[in-house]
C-alpha cells in the first residue's frame, strides 16, 4: 500500500518526525519512495499492536464530543421535552414521574436511573432555591442515552424538596449527560440563566413549550456571544 | 518553522563576497543563518545514506580571532542576524560533524580548491556527493556579490525539475520577487511540459506567477542561456536523467554553472518541496 | 524521470519489508568474504615487508626502517587520504551508535596500507583495528550501495568487522563475540545470525587462502590446582600491565600532542626511537607473533630479567609506535605484552618458590595475554574465545576465565573504561542501544515540541486574560509584542492562582507585571538531555522554545515521558 508519510503519520498518531526518523533508522516496517511511504498494511497493523500505538483509518471522531458554544442546552433541552403538569405528592413519587416521562429512554434503564437520582438526592438536595429544582444521575450515564439531554418538568402542585432556602419545588430540569464534561456544560449554562431573576419569573408563569424554548435560546445565545 | 541556511564562513576577501551572497539570501527569504567557523579543516556530515568528508583548504582557518566579529560585523550591515554553531560532536578529534538539520546550505562552487578556482570553474566532486545525498537544496554563489532581483527557474521536465520549480514558486512568494521559467525543450512541445504540471497540480499556480517562460525549440542551450537575466538567481534539480546518463552525456547542472556566473540554487534528489 | 534501479534497492521488496533476516544473511555473506579478503591481504603485505626487510635487519641503519615506515603512513594517511587519523575503532564505534554506521568509504582500504607500511617496517603495533575498521567500512559501503536502512547498516558493519576478526585470527568465534560485545554493544537476535554468517565466510576465506592452521599452537598443557592458585596472581599481574599500557598510551599521547611538528616528522622520531629499541630488544619490533610462538612452546631463552625487561620494552615501543603517529591496533601487541607478563610472573614464581608443580610456562603466556585483552579491553568473553581459538587448548578452560574474568574486574577499578570507549565517553560520545542517552539523543526538539499555547499581549488586564483561561486547555502564556510578535516572556497559571478571586486586581494589573520576562529557553538545535538537566535542575515541568526570538511552542516532562517510552520501546524490540 502507497501513502504519503503525513497520512501514515495521522493514522498511527505520530508526529511527522518520528516517522520520518523511524522510517530512515529502520524501526518501522515502512519504505520511503520520494514523498510516499511504502508498506503492507496487516504487517504495520500488526506492528502498531506490538508497539501499542493505534491505526487509525478515519479521522479522529470522538462520539462524545460535545460541540463547545452553539446551544447546547436549548438542543437538549429540545430532546429532553417540555411537561407541565406532572403528577406527584413529595419528591421520590414526583421523580419517578419524571423518569417515566423522559423520551427515547428504554424501559429498562427507567429504575436504575430512578435509583442514581435518589442517591445523588441522598447526598444534599438538588433543589437550588427559588422553587427550581435540577435532578441528575449520582454517575454519568453510559447507557441508555446517546447525547446529552435536559427535561423540563413543571409540577402540578409545589413539592416540599428540602431546598437549599426551604421553598416548596415547582420546576425540575432533569439533566442527563453521557460524560461529565457534557453535564458540567450543561449545568454550567443552566445556572447561568437561572441566575437571572426575570427568568426564573418567567418560569412561575409556567410558558408553553415554544416561549419556553425560545427564551432559552436567547438566553444562550447571549452566553455564546460573550465568550467569542 | 524557522528556515535554516548554513554557511561555512572563510574568513577572506573572497570569502567574504561567499558571505554577503548567503546573507541576501536569507534576508529575502526570511530564513535564518547559522554560521560555522571552522576550527579544523576537515569536517564530516552525515547524510541519510551518505557520510561526506568535507576538506576546506587552510584559507578557512585565517585568522580565528577576527573571525567572528568579521562575520557579525557583516551580518548585522546586512540586516540578519547571526548565529553560531558550534562543532558539537566529533567523531575523531580533529574531525567534528556537522549536523545536517538545515534547509538550505552554501558551498562554494569548490569547497577544497584554491581561491582562484572560485570563479568559473567545474563543481568539485565533494559538492556534487552533497547535492546528491543532502535533503536541502545547495546555493553554489558567484563569485562576487550581486543582489538578485529575479529567480529563474530551469525546467526540464524530469521530477527533480518539478522539485526545483516548486522550491521557484516558494521563493517567489516569500521574496515577492518576478519568477521566470526556462526550458530547452528540443523537440518536445510546451503542452507536453504543461501536461507535466497539470500532473503535479501545480498549473494554474504557475500561470499565475510566473513572468515569462523562456520556451527554446531551437537553438544550442549554451547560446540560449544568453537570456537569463544577469541579475537572476538560478534554480534548477540536479541529477534529473540519472547518475549514469548524466556522466555520459554531460548534465543541465554543469552547463549551467559554467556558462552562467549567476549564483545558482541546486535541489538534488533528495529534496522533497514542502516536505518542511 | 529517474528511473529507479530496481535491483539496487532490495529492501523495498515487499518479501524483504517486514523480515529481512534473509537478506542480511546474503549480503553479510558477502561482507564477511570481502573483510576476510582484507584481513588475508594486509596479512600477506606484513610477511612480504617482513621477509623483504629481514636482511637488511642487521645494518647499523635499520633503526631507520621504523622510521620511514611510520613516516610514509602518516603522510599517506594525512596527506593522500586526508583520513584524519584517530585509532579508528572508535570512529566505527561512534558511526554506529549514532549515524546507524555510516563509515567513509575510504576507509575500506586506507589503514590497510598504512598499518602495513608502519607494522611492516617494523613499528610496534598491531594489523587488527585496521582490518576491522577496514572491515566495517566495507560492510557500511555495500549497505549504502543497497539503499539499506539504519539498523540494517549497522548490522553489515557488524558483519564486516566480524569477518576480519575472523579472517585475521583464523577465529570465528572471536568474530561473533568481539562485533557483539564491542563493536555493538547489545547481543540481539536479529544480528547474530548474519554476523555469525559473515565470521564464518571471513574465517573460511582464510582458510581457503592462507590454509587452516592454528597460530599458537601448543603441546598441550596439564593444570593443577596449584595452577589455578598462581592464576589469581596472574590476574593482577595481567590487569597491572593493561592499566600501564593504557597510561603509556595516553601519556606518550599527551607528550606528542604538545610538540607542535608536522605529523610525519613526529611519526618518524616515534619509528626512530622503536627501532633504536628494536637493537636491543628485537622482540618488540613487529607484530611480535614469533616472540609468542616461542614462548608457547616453552624455549623463549633468556631469564627472568629478559622477559621483564621485554615486557616493558613492548610497552614503551608500542606508545611510542601508536602515541607518535604510527597506524595500527593495540590487540597483537596486547598479546605479546601479555606472553612476556605471563611468562616473567612463571618465572618469577618458578625462582621464588622452587619445586611447586607449576604448569608449562607456556601456559602462563597464554593466560597473560588473555587477561591483557581482558583488562584493557573490558571484554572478557573476547579475550577467552580469542586464546580458546588461537591456541586450541580447551584444557586450559578453568584458569583462563579465572584470568580474565578477574583481569578485567580489577582494571575496572582503576581504568573503568574499556580502551576503545575512552575517547568517546570523555566526550560524552558513547551511546549504546537502548540506554538513556541513546534515547534522548535520537528525539529531536522538534518532535516533543506542543503548539497549541494561547498567546497574550503585555498590556492584556487581569481580567480579559482570566476570562481567556476558560479557552486554554494548558498552563502556560507566552507573553508577545503585538506588533513585532517577539517573545517577551511567559505567564505561568501557578503564578497567578491566588489572584483569581481577587476581582480588585482584575482591572489593575497588567500581563507583563505577572510574567516571568526572563524564563529559561529552548532552541530547536538544543540536545534533549540537556534541556531535560536545566528541568531538574530548576524544577521546572515545561519550558518555552523560542527560535528566532519568537516563541514557537512549549517542551513539557509529561510529553516527554510518552515519546521516551515510545522510542525506547521502538529501539529495544527485537525486530520490527
Amino acid at each position: 500500500m502507497k501513502l504519503t508519510i503525513e497520512e501514515i503519520a495521522r493514522r498511527l498518531d505520530l508526529n511527522l518526525e518520528t516517522l520520518d526518523r523511524w522510517i530512515r533508522q529502520g524501526r518501522i516496517p515502512v519504505t520511503k519512495k520520494g514523498n510516499e511511504g511504502v508498506f503492507n498494511e496487516p504487517e504495520l497493523k500488526r506492528w502498531a499492536r506490538s508497539h501499542r500505538r493505534s491505526y487509525r483509518m478515519s479521522p479522529r471522531s470522538d462520539k462524545n464530543e460535545i460541540q463547545q458554544g452553539g446551544c447546547v442546552l436549548t438542543s437538549a433541552m429540545e430532546r429532553g421535552g417540555v411537561f407541565e403538569g406532572v403528577q406527584g405528592g413529595d419528591k421520590p413519587s414526583v421523580l419517578k414521574n419524571c423518569v417515566a416521562l423522559v423520551p427515547d429512554l428504554p424501559l429498562e434503564f427507567q429504575a436504575p436511573l430512578y435509583n442514581q437520582l435518589l442517591e445523588r438526592e441522598a447526598l444534599i438536595s438538588t433543589g437550588v432555591g427559588r422553587g427550581v429544582a435540577i435532578p441528575h444521575p449520582r454517575n454519568p450515564l453510559d447507557q441508555g442515552i446517546s447525547s446529552p439531554v435536559v427535561g423540563t418538568f413543571f409540577l402540578d402542585q409545589p413539592v416540599d424538596y428540602e431546598a437549599i432556602d426551604d421553598q416548596p419545588v415547582f420546576v425540575l430540569f432533569l439533566i442527563l449527560s453521557p460524560t461529565v464534561q457534557g453535564h458540567l456544560t450543561l449545568l454550567s449554562r443552566l445556572s447561568y440563566c437561572l441566575r437571572d431573576g426575570t427568568f426564573v419569573s418567567f418560569l412561575k408563569k409556567i410558558p408553553g413549550r415554544e416561549a419556553f424554548l425560545a427564551r432559552v435560546k436567547k438566553m444562550e445565545k447571549n452566553i455564546d456571544g460573550k465568550e467569542k | 518553522m524557522e528556515t535554516t541556511f548554513f554557511h561555512v564562513f572563510r574568513n577572506t576577501p573572497l570569502g567574504r563576497e561567499i558571505f554577503m551572497q548567503s546573507l541576501y539570501f536569507c534576508k529575502h527569504t526570511r530564513a535564518s543563518i547559522k554560521i560555522y567557523i571552522p576550527e579544523f579543516t576537515k569536517f564530516l556530515m552525515y547524510f541519510d545514506n551518505d557520510v561526506v568528508q568535507v576538506d576546506l583548504d587552510e584559507s578557512y582557518l585565517t585568522q580565528p580571532t577576527t573571525a567572528r566579529s568579521h562575520a557579525i560585523a557583516l551580518a548585522v550591515e546586512a540586516g540578519v542576524e547571526p548565529f553560531f554553531i558550534p562543532p558539537m560532536n566529533f567523531t575523531a578529534l580533529t574531525l567534528p560533524d556537522v549536523s545536517v538539520d538545515f534547509d538550505f546550505m552554501c558551498c562554494p562552487r569548490s569547497i577544497s580548491d584554491f581561491s582562484s578556482k572560485i570563479s568559473l570553474g567545474h563543481i568539485g566532486p565533494r559538492v556534487r556527493r552533497i547535492v546528491n545525498a543532502a535533503r536541502f537544496p545547495v546555493l553554489i554563489p558567484s563569485s562576487q556579490f550581486k543582489e538578485w532581483k529575479s529567480i529563474m527557474v530551469f525546467f526540464g521536465g524530469s521530477a527533480n525539475a518539478v522539485n526545483a520549480l516548486n522550491l521557484g514558486l516558494y521563493l517567489s512568494r516569500i521574496t515577492e520577487l518576478p519568477l521566470d521559467l526556462f526550458t530547452q525543450a528540443g523537440e518536445l512541445s510546451q503542452a507536453h511540459f504543461i501536461e507535466i504540471l497539470k500532473e503535479h497540480y501545480i498549473d494554474e499556480e504557475v500561470e499565475a506567477s510566473v513572468r515569462k517562460w523562456h520556451f527554446f525549440q531551437e537553438g544550442k542551450f549554451e547560446h540560449n542561456l544568453f537570456d537569463v537575466p544577469h541579475n537572476a538567481l538560478a534554480v534548477l534539480g540536479a541529477y534529473g536523467h540519472g547518475l549514469v546518463k548524466e556522466m555520459l552525456f554531460g548534465s543541465t547542472m554543469e552547463m549551467v554553472q559554467s556558462t552562467l556566473p549567476n549564483p545558482l540554487l541546486i535541489a538534488g534528489p533528495n529534496y522533497l518541496a514542502g516536505s518542511r | 524521470m529517474r528511473k529507479t534501479i530496481f535491483w539496487r534497492y532490495p529492501a523495498r521488496l515487499s518479501f524483504f519489508r517486514m523480515d529481512d533476516r534473509l537478506l542480511l544473511i546474503s549480503i553479510g555473506v558477502i561482507v564477511g568474504l570481502f573483510s576476510g579478503l582484507a584481513a588475508v591481504g594486509l596479512n600477506r603485505s606484513l610477511i612480504f615487508m617482513l621477509e623483504g626487510l629481514y636482511h637488511l635487519r642487521h645494518l647499523w641503519w635499520a633503526f631507520l626502517l621504523p622510521a620511514a615506515g611510520a613516516m610514509a603512513s602518516s603522510i599517506f594517511l594525512e596527506k593522500i587520504m586526508k583520513e584524519g587519523a584517530g585509532h579508528g575503532i572508535p570512529e566505527v564505534i561512534y558511526s554506529v551508535s549514532r549515524y546507524g554506521g555510516l563509515l567513509r568509504f575510504r576507509s575500506s582500504f586506507s589503514r590497510l596500507i598504512s598499518s602495513s607500511l608502519t607494522i611492516g617496517s617494523g613499528g610496534s603495533a598491531g594489523p587488527e583495528a585496521p582490518v576491522v575498521m577496514s572491515g566495517a567500512a566495507i560492510g557500511s559501503t555495500i549497505a549504502r550501495f543497497f539503499y539499506l536502512n539504519d539498523r540494517q547498516r549497522t548490522t553489515l558493519v557488524g558483519c564486516g568487522t566480524a569477518g576480519a576478526i575472523a579472517g585475521i585470527f583464523n577465529a570465528p568465534l572471536t568474530g561473533l563475540i568481539f562485533t557483539m560485545e564491542i563493536i555493538l554493544g547489545e547481543w540481539s537476535m536479529v544480528n547474530i545470525i548474519p554476523i555469525a554468517v559473515a565470521a564464518v565466510a571471513g574465517a573460511e576465506i582464510s582458510r581457503i587462502l592462507q590454509g587452516n592452521s592454528i597460530a599458537f599452537e601448543s603441546s598441550g598443557f596439564h593444570i593443577t590446582g596449584v595452577d589455578l592458585f598462581a592464576s589469581l596472581g596472574l590476574a593482577v599481574v595481567a590487569a597491572f600491565a593493561s592499566i600501564l599500557l593504557t597510561r603509556g598510551l595516553r601519556r606518550m599521547h599527551g607528550v606528542s600532542v604538545k610538540i607542535k611538528i608536522p605529523m610525519w616528522v613526529k611519526a618518524s622520531i616515534g619509528g626512530a626511537a622503536v627501532g633504536l629499541l628494536g637493537f636491543f630488544v628485537p622482540e618488540v619490533l613487529g607484530e611480535g607473533y614469533h616472540s609468542i610462538h616461542d614462548m608457547i612452546q616453552g624455549v623463549f631463552k633468556g631469564g627472568i630479567g629478559i622477559a621483564a625487561l621485554a615486557f616493558f620494552a613492548k610497552i614503551f615501543a608500542t606508545s611510542l609506535t601508536l602515541g607518535w603517529g604510527g597506524s595500527g591496533g593495540i590487540f597483537a601487541p596486547c598479546l605479546v605484552i601479555g606472553s612476556f607478563a605471563g611468562l616473567a610472573f612463571h618465572r618469577l614464581l618458578a625462582f621464588g618458590f622452587p619445586g611447586t608443580p607449576l604448569v608449562n610456562e607456556g601456559c602462563f603466556a597464554l593466560l597473560g595475554m588473555a587477561g591483557l585483552i581482558s583488562g584493557i579491553l573490558q571484554a572478557p568473553l573476547t579475550g577467552i574465545f580469542l586464546i580458546l581459538e588461537i591456541t586450541a587448548s580447551y584444557e586450559v578452560m578453568l584458569p583462563l576465565i579465572i584470568v580474565s574474568v578477574i583481569s578485567t574486574t580489577v582494571t575496572h577499578y582503576f581504568e573503568p573504561d574499556s580502551f576503545y570507549h575512552k575517547d568517546l565517553k570523555e566526550r560524552g560520545e558513547l551511546l549504546r542501544p537502548g540506554t538513556d542517552s541513546r534515547v534522548l539523543a535520537d528525539i529531536g526538539i522538534r518532535e516533543v515540541i506542543e503548539t497549541d499555547c494561547i498567546t497574550v499581549s503585555p498590556q492584556m488586564l487581569l481580567r480579559e486574560f482570566f476570562h481567556l483561561l476558560k479557552h486554554s486547555t494548558r498552563n502556560y502564556f507566552p507573553v508577545e509584542d503585538p506588533e513585532t510578535g517577539e517573545f517577551l516572556g511567559i505567564v505561568e497559571l501557578g503564578d497567578v492562582r491566588s489572584y483569581i478571586f481577587n476581582t480588585v486586581m482584575y482591572d489593575t494589573v497588567f500581563v507583563e507585571q505577572i510574567m516571568n520576562s526572563n524564563p529559561d529557553v529552548v532552541h530547536y538545535d538544543d540536545n534533549l538531555a540537556d534541556v531535560l538537566e536545566t528541568m531538574d535542575a530548576k524544577s521546572r515541568f515545561s519550558m518555552p522554545v523560542v527560535s528566532n526570538n519568537r516563541f514557537v511552542g512549549m517542551v513539557s516532562k509529561a510529553t516527554l515521558l510518552d515519546k521516551y517510552r515510545d522510542e525506547l520501546n521502538v529501539q529495544t524490540s527485537q525486530a520490527f
